[in-house]
Formats: C-alpha cells, structure tokens, sequence
C-alpha cells in the first residue's frame, strides 16, 4: 500500500468517526495537526485504532516493542506506515 | 506489583471513571476490588491492562469466556456484603435486585459465556489513554477468540455516549435498548 493510500483510509475513517459524533475534523487538517485538536475526542481515537485494525488488518501499537505514541496527526500516519505488513 | 497492589490499581482507576449513575458507584470500590481479584485468578476470563511508569492503570478491557460462573462466584462473594450496605446505606433494596437479577434480552440469555466487562481509558495520559484501550481490546478479542468463542456480548449505560459510540463502531448490533437502563449488544466474530 501506498502511503497516500494509507492517508485517504485513515482520513476517511478520521471524518466518519467525526461524523458520527456530530462534528467534523479541523480545517486546515495536516500532518502538523495535534490529534487531540484534529476534531475527535479521545474516545474517537479508541475507536479510530480499533477499527483501522478490523480494516487495515494490524494494529501497530501492539506490534511496537518500545511504546511510542504520537502526537501529530504526520506521526501516526507514519507510525501505520512503518509497521504495514509486507505482503 | 503485587497482586494487591494491582487488584488496588485497578479497582481505583474503574471506580473513577463509574458515572454517578452506576450502581457499583454506590456499592463502593471494595465490591469492584473483588471483582478485580476473582477476575485475575483467570478461570473466567481475563482483564488486558496496561500501566505507566508509577504504576498507574491507563486502559482496561475484560474478556469473559464463562462469564456465567464468573457472576455465580461474583455474587456468592459479595451477597453478604451488598445486603450489609443495604441497611447501612440505603440503597435501594430493589435497584440493586434489578441490576442482580434483572433479565438479559432473549439475544444474550443462551448466549452468556463471552462477554466484554468494563472497558476505559483515563484522559490523564492524552492520546496514549485512548491507543491503549484499542490495544487491550484487540488483545481481549484475540483472548477470546482463542476460547472457540465466535461472539461476544457487552453492555453500557444507554447515558454512555462514549462506550455505545464504541462499540457500536465496532460492528457490535444492538440487541436490547434502553434495557433496565441500558444498552446491549453482540458481536459475531
């Protein structure tokens, strides 16, 4: 998978959990946009882990040996793209 | 840690996030330390956490895989106890009747055994609280899957936005609402 192809899964599942809520992500949204400012509130992120794992098929967190957890929205993306498997 | 000291951890961090609502509020966190402590022998089912640095709980998810069992021992445990605090505090006699032995919809009855218990994140750890809980469900689903279990049950408090939003994010379909107070749902796995 591309990382651009990873970025339109994960942002799409970001605005339908916005959605869900009764709000919407941020504008500009960008890699430099502090998740917990994105829009979703910290259960949205719960959600948004569990459910990028159901569609993605991992969950990178589990797979990290050392805890790293991040901040800006540019860290998860990368963090879901180091640990894609490799098909 | 001892097992003390996490059957404590744990028991602390649940009791905080109880809405005033819930009934285990009023029960008083020694009934939810025992329930930590029957829930860690793990002969019923598994409770996925994880801590910080001092020994804090961030996240908790239960697995049940005989959940049924699990209750029975539950209540025989703390029968003696709920009925002390009855007279003590007056709870009500018939609340706490209703959230025991309350019926579960038709869905679940035959269907006990796999059950989702308490699941939360402390807002104290900020994006780490929420990754954490998505953690230790995942672990919980793996838990139980690996105890031949192709569904589970779990149930909230209709007034739980959050844990309804959860669950039903993740395909979980409601089979009771606003069931003696709240919601409950299945997930075939």
């Amino acid at each position: 998978m591309t990382k651009d192809k990873l970025n339109n899964t994960i942002i799409n599942a970001m605005k339908n959990i916005a959605l869900e809520s009764g709000t919407e992500l941020v504008t500009p949204f960008d890699n430099q946009t502090e998740l917990l400012k994105s829009g979703l509130d910290s259960m949205g992120f719960a959600v948004l882990v569990a459910q990028l794992d159901e569609e993605l098929g991992y969950d990178p967190f589990v797979m990290m040996e050392d805890p790293y957890y991040p901040t800006k929205y540019g860290e998860l993306l990368d963090i879901y793209f180091k640990y894609f498997p490799e098909s | 840690m001892t097992k003390k000291e996490i059957i404590f951890k744990l028991s602390e961090m649940h009791y905080k996030l109880l809405s005033k609502n819930d009934l285990s509020k009023f029960l008083g966190i020694d009934l939810i330390q025992t329930f930590y402590s029957i829930l860690l022998e793990e002969k019923y089912g598994k409770v996925f956490y994880e801590t910080n640095h001092k020994g804090d709980v961030i996240s908790i998810c239960c697995g049940f895989y005989r959940y049924k069992d699990f209750k029975k021992k539950y209540m025989r445990v703390t029968l003696v106890n709920v009925f002390f605090k009855i007279i003590t505090f007056k709870v009500s006699i018939k609340r706490i009747l209703n959230e025991l032995f309350s019926k579960l919809p038709n869905e679940i009855i035959d269907n006990q055994n796999f059950a989702l218990g308490f699941i939360g994140f402390t807002k104290d750890h900020g994006i780490r609280g929420p990754i954490s809980l998505a953690k230790n469900y995942s672990k919980t689903l793996k838990y139980l899957i690996n105890h031949d279990c192709n569904y589970v049950w779990g149930s909230t408090l209709t007034e739980n936005i959050g844990a309804n939003q959860f669950l039903s994010r993740n395909n979980f379909k409601i089979v009771g609402e606003n069931f003696n107070g709240k919601n409950y749902y299945i997930l075939k796995l």
